[in-house]
C-alpha cells in the first residue's frame, strides 16, 4: 500500500487512505542514535509517557479515557535497527463512521497529549507515576529469566555481539534502572523533541482534511535533527567456535546457534537471504532442520533459523534434550553444508517463493503490518511489496549457495538443567 | 444456504449444510487478498471416554493431539505440508479441550487447497512406525509446556479445582501417556469423530462462496463414512473444590504467582443463555479487577502486584472464575482479592464505559480473519450455534442485571494455588 506524503510544517505526514479496515492508526516514529548509556533510560520514557499524561495523571483515567473512546489504544515501543534507536508510538482507534461525531478530534487530542503533554512536574501524581512505571520495568527485568527460549537468544545477542551496539540489549540493565529519576527521563523527553527525526504515518479511512486539521490543532512543533547514522553493523568472526553451557532450573534444554552472516547487497539481504533461510531453517513444517532434526531424528519439537540483516547474523533455536547435543549439532551442520553444496531443487526454491508471495500478501491485510512494512521501505532499504515479489522470482540457485557461504559459526550456546540430561 | 446478516458490524456468514452433515461456515472479506481454511473437528483433550452403542471406551490422555501430529502423515513418504508447499500455502493444526483445528492459510488456488485439506484430515494412514516417530517429538513438545512457568501454574489452578473435569490435564498429556498411546488408540478416534457429522468448516478471506461450496461438495461426495452412534461421557463436576489450597515450591519462578479460583454453580442463572452470562461476569471483573480498576491501581501505587487479571468461564453445570496475581506479596495480596471478590462493586460509569469498549472490540475483530474465524468456532463449540445479533447483546445489557448476577454469586467454593520459589 502507497501512501500520499503531505508535508506541513512541523511534520511529514505519510498518509494512507483505505477502506479495508474497521480500524484507523496513526503512528508517531522518532529516530536517533543508539547509544549504550541512555537505552534504560530511554525504555521508562516510553513506559512513562504510555502510562500517563499530565491532564490524566492516572493509569485509571487514562485507560477509562481509552476505553470510552471505544477501546482507542496507544501503544509505545523502543527498536534499534543497526545504530538506530527508534521510538514509536501507535495510536488504535475505530473508524469513525461507528462512532459519535467528535470522535475523531477526541482521540487525537488524547494521543497529542500523551506525547506532548508528559506527567512530568505534576506533584505527588508525577512521582507515583514514576515509581510504578520503574517497578513494572524492574519486574519485566527480573522475570525475562522465567521464559528459557526467551532469555537463552537474549543472552547469545549479547555474547555475540558484546564487541559493537548488536550486544546492546534493548531491554535495558537493571543496575542502571536503580540509579534513573525523574529529572534523568525529562532529560531524555527533552532530547527526544528536540533532537531527533520524527514521523507521522496514518492508516484508515479517515477524511484527508479532517487529519491534516488535527495534526495542526493538536501536535506541538518540535526540532528535527537529521541523523545519518549506519544502517548495519558488522561482528568479527571468530578464530574459534565459542561454546558455552549455563545451568538453570530448565524441564527442556535450549540450544542456541550464533553465526556471521555477512550480507552485501539490498538484494542479497531482502531476497536471496530470505529465500535461503526459508529453505534452510525458517520454512516451517517444510524447512531442512525441521525436516532432518525433528521429522527424520524425532530430536526436538522446535527448531528454527533466523536472520537479522542488519547485525549480520543468523542464528538457530533448537528446544533439545541435552543427551542429543551433539547429534543435533552435527545434523545441523549437514544441513548448513547441504545447502553450500546446493543439495536442493529447483523446486524447493520455486516451493519457497510461492510461500513468501503468500506472506508478503497477508502483510496488506492488517493496517498494523501495513505501516510497519512501510517503515522499513521508508527506513531499513527494504523494497515495496510487488517489486520484492517480482524480484523473488528471479532468484537462482547460485544466488542462494552463495549466503549460504558466507554463513560462519561463531559460537554455541546451551541453556540447561543439573544432570546428565539437563533435567532439574 | 442460509445467510446469516451480522447485525451492525456490516459481515455476512453464508452457511451449508451438506448431505454427510458437514457444515460450512463462509465469511468473505475481498478487500483482503488470502484466505484462512478452518477444518474443525469436534473432539478435544478432555474426550477420553466415550460409548459407541452400550460399550463404553477409555482412551490415553493426550490422544486428540497425538492424533492432530500423526494425521499430517499421509504415506510413509509423504507428509501434508509437502503437498501444500506446492501452492505456497502455510498449515498448521491445535488441539484445546474440546476441539482439534487443521488451519490453512493461502492467497491462490483455493479449490486445490480446499481437496487438500478434506482429503488429509479425512485420510487414516497410521502405521507403528508413524505413532513411534511421532513419540519423540511429543515428548519434546511435553518438555517445552512443562518449561513455562505460566502454563504451570494455569494447570495447578486447575487441578486444585476439578475433582472429575478432564480440563485438569495437560492437552498434550504428561510424557507417560504420550509414551503408552497405541496405533488402535488412533485408528478408533479417527474413525468415531472425524465424521463429517462431528466436524465443520470454516472459510474467511478473499473467495467466491460458489466455489467453496462445489469443491467441498464434490470432494465429500467422492467419499464414504461410518456413522458411529457416539456419545461423549463426561462426568459431572460437583460443586466442591478438590484441594483449598495448594503451595508449591519452584526455583525457575523469579517473581512469586498465584491463581485464586471459584466453583460457583451454573442452576442459579437458569434465566440467561450462556454467551450473555458470560459477558456480563467478564464484565463485572473487569470492573472490579483489570488494570483501569480502583483495585488494581491502588495495589500498583502500594508497590504490591506486578500483574493481575481475571477470567469468567461456563463449564456445563459450574462457573469458574479465576483471578491470577503475580506479586512480590503474594499472600498480602490474596487476601485482599478474597476479600474484594465478596465485595464487588460496579457504577454506571464504569459499566457504560465497558459496554462501549466491548461493542468496539466486537468491530475491530472483522478486521482480522483469524480474530473471525476464532470467533465463529468459540460460538459453535461453545454454545452450539451462530448468534447473528452479538452488537445487540452487548449494547442491550443493563447495570441492574449486572448487580443481580453480581449479588448471586456465592464465593464459597475456593481453591488457592501459591507458586515461589524456596
Amino acid at each position: 500500500m502507497k501512501g500520499e506524503i503531505i508535508k506541513l510544517d512541523n511534520y511529514t505526514i505519510n498518509y494512507i487512505k483505505t477502506n479495508n479496515f474497521k480500524n484507523c492508526q496513526i503512528q508517531f516514529v522518532f529516530k536517533e542514535k543508539l547509544k549504550v548509556n541512555t537505552i534504560t533510560c530511554n525504555s521508562l520514557l516510553l513506559d512513562f509517557l504510555v502510562y500517563s499524561s499530565y491532564n490524566y495523571p492516572t493509569r485509571r483515567e487514562l485507560r477509562n479515557k481509552l476505553e470510552y473512546l471505544y477501546n482507542s489504544n496507544i501503544y509505545g515501543k523502543i527498536f534499534k535497527i543497526g545504530e538506530n534507536l527508534f521510538h514509536e508510538y501507535d495510536l488504535y482507534f475505530l473508524n469513525p463512521k461507528y462512532c459519535d461525531k467528535n470522535y475523531m478530534d477526541e482521540v487525537v487530542k488524547l494521543f497529542s497529549e500523551i506525547i506532548f503533554n508528559p506527567n512530568f512536574d505534576n506533584g505527588d501524581y508525577s512521582k507515583k507515576a514514576f515509581e510504578i512505571c520503574k517497578n513494572n520495568y524492574r519486574d519485566y527485568l527480573i522475570s525475562l529469566k522465567e521464559s528459557p527460549a526467551e532469555y537463552a537468544i537474549k543472552r547469545s545477542v549479547m555474547i555475540f555481539g558484546e564487541e559493537s551496539l548488536t550486544g546492546i540489549t534493548i531491554d535495558g540493565y537493571l543496575e542502571e534502572l536503580e540509579k534513573l529519576t525523574i529529572g534523568d527521563l525529562k532529560k531524555e523527553y527533552d532530547v527526544l523533541l528536540n533532537n531527533t527525526e520524527c514521523y507521522i504515518y496514518i492508516i484508515g479511512n479517515i477524511n484527508k482534511k479532517q487529519i491534516v486539521n488535527c495534526v495542526n490543532k493538536y501536535f506541538k512543533g518540535i526540532k528535527i535533527n537529521k541523523n545519518n547514522n549506519n544502517l548495519y553493523i558488522h561482528n568479527k568472526e571468530r578464530k574459534e567456535v565459542l561454546y558455552l553451557e549455563e545451568k538453570s532450573s530448565v524441564k527442556q534444554d535450549t540450544l542456541v546457534i550464533f553465526y556471521n552472516l555477512e550480507l552485501d547487497s539490498k538484494k542479497e539481504k531482502n531476497i536471496d537471504a530470505i529465500i535461503f533461510n526459508y529453505i534452510f531453517g525458517a520454512g516451517g513444517l517444510t524447512s531442512k532442520l525441521y525436516d532432518k532434526v525433528r521429522e527424520k531424528h524425532s530430536l526436538c519439537y522446535v527448531i528454527y533459523s533466523a536472520i537479522n540483516c542488519y547485525d549480520n547474523y543468523l542464528y538457530i533455536y533448537a528446544g533439545i534434550n541435552k543427551k542429543d547435543k551433539e547429534l543435533c549439532m552435527k545434523l545441523i551442520d549437514e544441513c548448513l553444508e547441504e545447502m553450500i553444496n546446493g543439495d536442493f531443487t529447483i523446486g524447493d526454491i520455486k516451493d519457497s517463493v510461492k510461500a513468501l508471495k503468500n506472506a508478503f500478501k497477508n502483510i496488506t491485510n492488517s493496517s498494523e503490518s501495513a505501516l510497519n512494512y512501510r517503515f522499513y521501505i521508508d527506513f531499513c532499504e527494504n523494497y515495496e511489496i510487488e517489486d520484492r515479489i517480482s524480484l523473488l522470482e528471479k532468484v537462482t540457485k547460485e544466488d542462494i549457495i552463495k549466503v549460504a557461504k558466507k554463513v560462519k559459526k561463531n559460537m554455541v550456546f546451551l541453556l540447561c538443567g543439573d544432570d546428565e540430561d539437563g533435567n532439574n | 444456504m442460509e445467510i446469516i446478516n451480522l447485525k451492525k458490524v456490516d459481515q455476512t456468514l453464508y452457511v451449508e449444510t451438506l448431505e454427510n452433515g458437514l457444515t460450512i461456515y463462509m465469511l468473505p472479506n475481498n478487500k483482503i487478498s488470502t484466505y484462512y481454511l478452518n477444518f474443525v473437528c469436534k473432539y478435544g483433550s478432555v474426550d477420553t471416554e466415550f460409548k459407541i452403542g452400550k460399550k463404553e471406551y477409555k482412551v490415553s490422555d493426550g490422544i486428540a493431539h497425538f492424533l492432530e501430529h500423526v494425521n499430517f502423515q499421509i504415506s510413509d513418504d509423504v507428509s501434508a505440508e509437502e503437498l501444500f508447499k506446492k501452492y505456497g500455502s502455510y498449515i498448521n493444526a491445535y488441539t484445546s479441550y474440546d476441539q482439534t483445528v487443521y488451519e490453512v492459510d493461502g492467497s491462490n488456488n483455493i479449490k486445490k487447497n480446499l481437496n487438500l485439506l478434506l482429503d488429509y484430515v479425512q485420510n487414516d494412514y497410521f502405521t507403528e512406525k508413524t505413532i513411534a516417530k511421532e513419540k519423540g517429538i511429543i515428548i519434546e513438545e511435553v518438555r517445552r509446556d512443562k518449561n513455562d512457568i505460566n502454563r504451570r501454574i494455569y494447570l495447578e489452578g486447575k487441578k486444585a479445582l476439578f475433582i472429575r473435569n478432564k480440563k485438569d490435564r495437560m492437552i498434550v498429556g504428561e510424557e507417560e501417556d504420550v509414551k503408552g498411546i497405541s496405533l488402535d488408540e488412533v485408528k478408533l478416534v479417527h474413525k468415531v469423530f472425524y465424521n463429517p457429522s462431528n466436524m465443520f468448516l470454516v472459510v474467511t478471506g478473499n473467495f467466491k462462496v460458489k466455489d467453496v461450496i462445489e469443491t467441498v461438495r464434490s470432494n465429500q461426495n467422492n467419499k464414504r463414512f461410518e456413522k458411529y452412534n457416539v456419545k461423549k461421557i463426561h462426568h459431572k463436576e460437583p460443586l466442591e473444590v478438590e484441594k483449598s489450597l495448594v503451595e508449591i515450591v519452584d526455583n525457575r519462578v523469579e517473581i512469586p504467582k498465584a491463581i485464586i479460583s471459584y466453583k460457583i454453580d451454573r442452576e442459579k442463572y437458569k434465566d440467561i443463555e450462556d454467551i450473555e452470562l458470560n459477558y456480563y461476569l467478564s464484565l463485572i471483573l473487569k470492573c472490579n479487577f483489570s488494570a483501569s480498576s480502583l483495585l488494581y491501581e491502588e495495589l500498583k501505587e502500594k508497590n504490591m502486584i506486578s500483574n493481575m487479571r481475571s477470567s469468567a468461564d461456563i463449564d456445563d453445570n459450574i462457573i469458574v472464575i479465576s483471578i491470577y496475581i503475580i506479586s512480590d506479596k503474594v499472600r498480602e495480596v490474596i487476601n485482599i482479592v478474597k476479600n474484594k471478590i465478596k465485595n464487588m462493586t460496579m457504577n454506571e460509569s464504569d459499566f457504560v464505559r465497558n459496554r462501549r469498549a466491548s461493542i468496539a472490540n466486537l468491530i475491530y475483530g472483522y478486521d482480522d480473519m483469524e480474530s473471525t474465524t476464532c470467533r465463529i468456532i468459540k460460538q459453535l463449540i461453545s454454545y452450539g450455534k451462530i448468534y447473528d445479533n452479538l452488537y445487540d447483546i452487548y449494547n442491550g445489557i443493563n447495570i441492574n442485571k449486572a448487580n443481580e448476577i453480581m449479588n448471586k454469586l456465592n464465593f464459597d467454593n475456593e481453591s488457592t494455588v501459591i507458586l515461589e520459589k524456596q
